[in-house]
């Protein structure tokens, strides 16, 4: 009872207190979608007119998702130049922002109240995992609600059905032809991506309780470069790049080990916090 | 309540904050924390508190140490330099949603302690709103409304008026026939002087001085 109590606090402190918060995810999320539409048109129906005239039913959420959040193609090598995903990269960093110093700050002001009242560093903790992971929750959500509502408003295919086409165009890459089950679809691009968001913002956390917040939000961009640049199995952030799961069929990314390696970074990051407060002091940041 | 502090030091890297306290302190006194900024008295109330641990020395409750596990008094009010709460509810909002952890006083007991305070429980006006010194006052109420066997105030007249500073006299002073262990500290040394029985000066993590109250006068005791 006294930890719901405690997470009820910690969602009015924080979560209700500036919807205007929210408000920026969703105008986030229209802009990505405007510029997807942009893309496709000035593409399709600039560059090459009457060429490739693309059906707005045949482009899909898939779309949407995979060229406004699903991140790029790794460094390949050769003469490749490596960009980093500009709007991949802003979606996370933009997240991990939200999450960043809440819980520190709360250390040292009205979290005084709440602790002494539970009397449970331990409680107070998990707490504020808990409220981390709902604030990531809520982000993914509001972003991929406003994307999902967007594709639908404006007579496009609501569905993870991809399109070769625009595939081919925006990654340079062809389509490989694969069967892909709306399921695998859904779980690599909004499932996977979510829970790696989880997994990261909640090690951001800990490293708040050793670091100052500018070093760990730029450790976790660090993190998303690193992971944007190379693809490897054990670097989570591959797996919050759609594009690179093994359902798209390019990269062979699989769904289960990014589950396994984000509960490997949730459940130690928990597990840290509980560690590291039973010895430190709660002041105010200094 | 007892509370024992022994040989208690506190450091952060190579600065000494707390220099080897020893003290105890009983229930049913009030007990003044005097000295400058950057004395040790705020850091000495947060080791009491346990929000803070020390880094040699003990902290001994009725006896029982304190851990890194079992760190929180049991039953405790706390004013902690400038009170924070939620901006976007009002103060009994706020009061409730803290009683709630607890569970153990009911709504007309918070609108009680704020009133104590000279605050209306009925304003609807959020606490962003608040004024210095109603921020102050309802403070204040969190810290009291519970009843707490400790109290802790630190600098609790700051950003208040005189109306303000004759009330937390008064808190105080019903805290103590209660039986409270009250702990203040405070810049002004009439007004800590008037509300404490024993003072205890700080000087750079040190106690240098004690004074205890005998017939209205201080007299001095060995540290």
């Amino acid at each position: 009872m006294k930890f719901f109590k405690m997470l009820q606090y910690d969602l009015r402190q924080s979560f209700l207190e500036k919807p205007s918060k929210w408000l920026l995810v969703v105008l986030l999320s229209a802009f990505l979608f405007l510029r997807f539409t942009v893309d496709v048109y000035q593409y399709f129906l600039l560059e090459l007119p009457g060429y490739l005239q693309i059906d707005p039913l045949s482009i899909s959420f898939a779309d949407v998702l995979l060229e406004t959040v699903g991140g790029d193609f790794p460094y390949r090598g050769g003469d490749q130049q490596f960009t980093v995903p500009a709007a991949w990269l802003f979606v996370y960093m933009f997240c991990f922002y939200f999450t960043l110093s809440y819980a520190r700050d709360d250390m040292a002001r009205g979290g005084i109240q709440v602790v002494t009242r539970v009397r449970s560093k331990t409680m107070w903790w998990v707490s504020k995992c808990v409220w981390n992971a709902l604030t990531v929750t809520c982000y993914f959500a509001l972003l991929y609600g406003v994307l999902f509502a967007l594709t639908w408003c404006t007579g496009k295919n609501p569905d993870f059905t991809v399109n070769a086409r625009i595939f081919d165009a925006y990654f340079a890459y062809p389509l490989p032809s694969l069967e892909r089950s709306q399921l695998a679809m859904c779980i690599a691009l909004c499932v996977l991506p979510w829970l790696a968001a989880v997994a990261m913002s909640l090690v951001q956390m800990t490293l708040l309780l050793f670091i100052r917040p500018a070093f760990a939000y730029v450790f976790t961009g660090m993190w998303l470069v690193v992971g944007a640049y190379y693809a490897n199995e054990l670097i989570l952030p591959n797996y919050a790049a759609g594009v690179r799961s093994i359902t798209v069929g390019i990269y062979g990314f699989r769904p289960e080990v990014g589950v396994i390696l984000s509960l490997a970074f949730i459940l130690p990051s928990v597990f840290a916090g509980i560690v590291a407060l039973r010895k430190k002091d709660m002041l105010p940041v200094q | 309540m007892v509370i024992e502090l022994q040989s208690v030091v506190k450091q952060f890297g190579p600065d000494t904050v707390l220099d080897r306290i020893s003290l105890t302190l009983r229930s049913g006194v009030v007990y003044g924390f005097q000295g400058i900024n950057g004395s040790g008295k705020t850091m000495l109330m947060r080791l009491i508190s346990g929000l803070i641990y020390p880094t040699s020395g003990t902290v001994l409750i009725d006896g029982t140490p304190k851990t890194g596990q079992n760190n929180f008094p049991e039953s405790m009010g706390l004013l902690i330099e400038t009170p924070s709460f939620v901006p976007g509810q009002t103060g009994f909002e706020n009061l409730r949603m803290l009683a709630g952890i607890k569970g153990k006083i009911s709504d007309p007991e918070v609108e009680h302690a704020l009133e104590r305070v000279g605050l209306d429980p009925h304003d609807r006006r959020k606490y962003r709103k608040y004024s210095l010194g109603m921020k102050q006052r309802l403070g204040i109420a969190c810290a009291i409304m519970e009843r707490p066997d400790l109290l802790i105030l630190d600098e609790p007249v700051n950003a208040l008026d005189e109306d303000g500073i004759a009330l937390v006299k008064q808190i105080v002073r019903e805290e103590k026939e209660r039986g409270a262990l009250v702990l203040l500290s405070c810049h002004d040394f009439e007004s800590l002087s008037e509300m404490s029985d024993v003072i205890f000066r700080l000087v750079a993590g040190k106690i240098t001085r004690k004074t205890v109250k005998r017939n209205g006068t201080f007299v001095e005791e060995s540290v």
